[in-house]
């Protein structure tokens, strides 16, 4: 048996393989190929840009309408508040205050630090049904209690893939939220789940997920589920799930699809006691396996 | 050489012909005369089966025709890791189906019973069917790992350009892979003592 990687080369460098191909195959398969890559080269000869495309595409439009739409705001305001100054000014919005007045007082923002984004905007994915429209702003703040933090930091995780097709379960919980190569973990293809475990019971309030945010993928099959119980056999509570088609085999979920960004994917948890975090998914629009960068549950220790 | 690596990047003849290739059927076909071989082999050696490494083969090529016209590449590397990376996920997506992943273990098992029939020797040098079946044992993602390293003899940093990986990732991976793929040799070496 080998012991190396050198001695499975040797190994491999024995072994009598006819790998030799038909020529009538090459011959065939190149005609094919040049005939699809021709009529290819027709089609989009003929699919030429409408003529109200290329001028809505023009830069000279743009700069037009963006002129445009300044005078109409300039005007509207001189017209529609005479009493108040002409001149236009900018208002900065002063920063939110931390406390809510609304919720109350002790209620804070929770300041969720965002990694850079891989993408500007988000693309309008028409395929995946069931999908939420982006917000086309920055997320609205969330608000828990004073004194929630990310509380799955350093956390241990496991996951139903024990060996990812690349990096390591533990960078789930390791801080790293950013895209680049290196950050994410990749499991297997199909339904897999990771389970983080707090070591101790918390009130959850939010749960904060970055699959894969390089590309505008959407995840299937995404469930969030709690418990106290490391198996999720007794005392489970669903939190989110846009299982449309019950694959997963939780129950038909009733939440969107939604595509990842930067901003990654806030549950809203409501505070609910739990030691136990998984997460379910099953693939996405990019991959048949199941990317996770970072997940950050923010909580406070049960008082 | 396949496996021929990163040097320093400057423009060749394979890279006009790859620039070119996006419009010109000619030089299409040029780079295909220089890759059908090596991806009918990279079959072969994900599929077993020459038959059923045809129809991949030509899966690949055809999906080429279809999206060259898209790729931004410049040079014969870049076309070489997006090749790879077509057929990697084809051979995948062919595996997968755990229906066919079963005819090529049934396959591999009936020309391991060939080669032992018409064996003189009872010796235990590994043959091809053999590995075939222990790398079958693998994940898709890690059979191609072994492919493109050992049998398309490719550096770790051209393996992890193809598969968007690190290069370390690479190396760690690879080093877990061959732990499993030990074990599935002896087990199946243990099967047939």
């Amino acid at each position: 048996m080998f012991k190396n990687e050198d001695d499975f080369k040797k190994i491999v460098s024995r072994l009598d393989i006819n790998e030799k191909p038909s020529a009538a195959h090459r011959e065939s398969l190149r005609r094919q190929m040049l005939s699809i890559f021709n009529k290819s080269g027709e089609a989009s000869k003929t699919e030429s840009r409408p003529l109200w495309r290329t001028i809505m595409k023009s830069p000279i439009t743009k700069l037009a309408i963006a002129a445009a739409v300044i005078i109409i705001v300039v005007v509207g305001a001189y017209y529609l508040k005479p009493d108040e100054p002409t001149t236009v000014s900018v208002e900065v919005v002063p920063e939110q205050p931390t406390t809510n007045k609304e919720t109350g007082p002790e209620l804070v923002a929770l300041d969720i630090e965002l990694p850079k984004p891989m993408f500007v905007g988000t693309p309008q994915d028409v395929k995946t049904p069931n999908l939420e429209r982006p917000l086309g702003r920055p997320r609205p703040p969330f608000y828990a209690p004073i004194g929630t933090r990310n509380v799955a930091l350093g956390k241990p995780v496991f996951s139903t893939d024990e060996e990812p097709i690349i990096g390591e379960i533990e960078m789930i919980t390791d801080g790293d939220k950013e895209a680049a190569d290196g950050s994410f973990v990749e499991l297997g293809p199909l339904k897999q789940h990771v389970t983080i475990d707090l070591e101790a019971e918390y009130n959850i309030y939010a749960i904060v997920i970055w699959h894969y945010h390089k590309q505008a993928w959407v995840f299937f099959d995404v469930a969030v589920q709690v418990s106290n119980e490391p198996d999720f056999i007794t005392n489970v509570k669903t939190l989110f799930n846009n299982d449309i088609d019950n694959s997963l085999g939780l129950g038909v979920g009733k939440d969107m699809h939604y595509t990842e960004t930067s901003e990654g994917k806030l549950i809203d948890a409501k505070g609910t006691v739990a030691r136990y975090v998984r997460l379910y998914s099953n693939g996405s629009t990019g991959s048949d396996a199941n990317h996770y960068i970072e997940v950050e549950i923010y909580g406070k220790a049960v008082e | 050489m396949v496996g021929a690596m990163a040097k320093p990047v400057k423009q060749t003849n394979a890279d006009d012909i790859v620039v070119r290739a996006r419009v010109e059927a000619e030089a299409l076909s040029q780079l295909y005369e220089l890759y059908y071989e090596r991806i009918f082999r990279f079959c072969v050696h994900r599929l077993f089966s020459k038959e059923t490494s045809e129809d991949v083969t030509s899966t690949i090529f055809l999906e080429v025709a279809r999206r060259i016209r898209n790729f931004r590449g410049r040079t014969e590397q870049d076309f070489r890791n997006w090749l790879y990376a077509i057929a990697a996920n084809q051979a995948n997506a062919y595996i997968r189906k755990a229906s066919r992943r079963k005819r090529l273990l049934a396959e591999a098992a009936s020309s391991m019973m060939d080669v032992t029939a018409n064996s003189d020797d009872n010796s235990s040098e590994l043959d091809w069917p053999m590995l075939y079946a222990a790398i079958l044992e693998l994940k898709p993602e890690h059979q191609t790992i072994i492919t493109l390293r050992f049998f398309e003899k490719m550096e770790y940093e051209q393996i992890a350009k193809i598969l968007d990986a690190r290069k370390a990732t690479m190396r760690v991976t690879l080093h877990r892979i061959l732990g499993k793929l030990r074990k599935h040799l002896q087990t199946a070496f243990e099967g047939q003592v």
